[in-house]
């Protein structure tokens, strides 16, 4: 996933109309070789999607426990 | 000189022209580079507002691979790369919570890490490195008499200010004037240039970029160059939006400061990356360097092409 594909999906789930509002930039950007059309992805996906399990997991069980330190993951400063 | 080198998203598509630039520039210089295997998305500035968590977990994973790649140190030339992967490195040594969920979470890759890797911005490198005489003596292609405005943008300097001051750093400026450039005054280096709220919120972000421009423009500057891909962006691709709102302005005359002179027409201003005026003073072209990339294309200015060309 490019930062192009992200931004162009996150205006058509939030925004029809900006996104559509965008099409002459979007143009400028594909002229230039700065809105590449190739998906790209990381090769171990699964190995990615595994830690992140582990984050939500832990805060579950966090959650679960009631975790002094949990109920946010073990976050920091609590911000989520 | 080897480094393990984070690309980040953006030098694979609107920042095409910083890797583009930076990769020669480097080589030139004797810096040598291998990319991470199968690095990704940092998490930005945004997932750390989402899940500070996750968002270290992301950014942890390119640390250790960097690690595992057996490399001292990782080069991240993004300001947002570079922010976030330097924030997880605070987090890790100062939340004990945090560095035992992202342990947990690498273990479960076969990868670790010990937090040691420094993260390091090619500005950091270029002069504390490479070194200014080392640069002087490159340089084919002076580029004196062009005028630039330096522009760090925030997000290298805050909040960690690893290698230069917070409020008046002064790296790029030392960099610059080694190639030849004449550089401006330009009090508002390291000011907001809107961020994704030109994405979100375009009304304060664009005015954000316009008056980074306008500033610009009345210090007398030829061309703006900057370290980061979003402020690069945001300079570059609104300017005919921040004309229909503001174009009408009139600001002092840099040249004639008794005249007038209208913003709109002005705005048309090269916004370049560090790299590629370093690319011109050692003699690359500007399609090597991707100076046609941008939005008001950047022409290699006439006291350069005067001269020989580098080998």
């Amino acid at each position: 996933m490019t930062e192009n594909f992200l931004a162009t999906i996150m205006f058509l789930k939030t925004n029809i109309p900006a996104a559509l509002g965008m099409w002459r930039l979007g143009l400028n950007l594909l002229r230039r070789g700065r809105f590449p059309l190739k998906l790209e992805g990381i090769k171990r996906k699964d190995e990615l999607e595994r830690m992140m399990a582990v984050v939500d997991k832990l805060s579950i069980d966090a959650l679960n426990t009631g975790h002094e330190n949990g109920g946010n993951g073990g976050r920091p400063n609590g911000t989520h | 000189m080897k480094y393990s080198y984070f690309p980040g998203c953006s030098l694979k598509g609107t920042g095409r022209a910083y890797e583009e630039s930076l990769l020669p520039v480097l080589k030139a210089l004797g810096v040598e580079l291998e990319e991470l295997d199968d690095w990704n998305c940092c998490g930005a500035t945004a997932y750390m507002a989402v899940d500070e968590v996750k968002a270290c977990v992301m950014a942890s994973r390119n640390l250790a691979i960097a690690e595992k790649a057996g490399h001292q140190e990782l080069l991240a030339p993004c300001s947002a790369c570079y922010l976030v992967l330097n924030k997880t490195k605070h987090y890790l040594h100062e939340s004990p919570v945090v560095e035992a969920v992202v342990q947990k979470a690498l273990h479960q890759a076969n990868l670790t890490y010990s937090g040691n890797t420094p993260v390091r911005h090619p500005l950091d490198v270029l002069v504390n490195n490479v070194g200014i005489d080392a640069i002087k003596k490159r340089v084919t292609q002076p580029l004196k008499g062009l005028k630039v405005a330096p522009y760090y943008g925030c997000q290298i300097v805050r909040p960690y200010a690893t290698f230069d001051d917070q409020y008046n750093p002064t790296t790029m400026d030392r960099l610059l004037e080694a190639i030849g450039c004449t550089m401006v005054t330009y009090p508002l280096k390291t000011r907001c240039c809107g961020g994704s709220l030109t994405g979100t919120l375009p009304e304060p972000g664009l005015l954000c970029a316009y008056v980074l421009l306008k500033e610009a423009i009345a210090r007398g500057a030829d061309v703006i160059a900057t370290v980061c891909p979003l402020c690069q962006f945001n300079l570059d691709c609104y300017r005919d939006k921040m004309a229909s709102k503001w174009g009408d302005e009139t600001i002092p005359d840099p040249r004639n400061p008794a005249a007038r002179i209208s913003v709109g027409p002005q705005l048309n201003m090269p916004v370049v990356y560090f790299t590629q005026l370093l690319g011109l003073a050692f003699g690359f072209s500007e399609k090597e360097l991707g100076l046609h990339r941008g939005f008001t294309p950047m022409r290699k200015p006439a006291c350069a092409r005067a001269q020989p060309a580098a080998a």
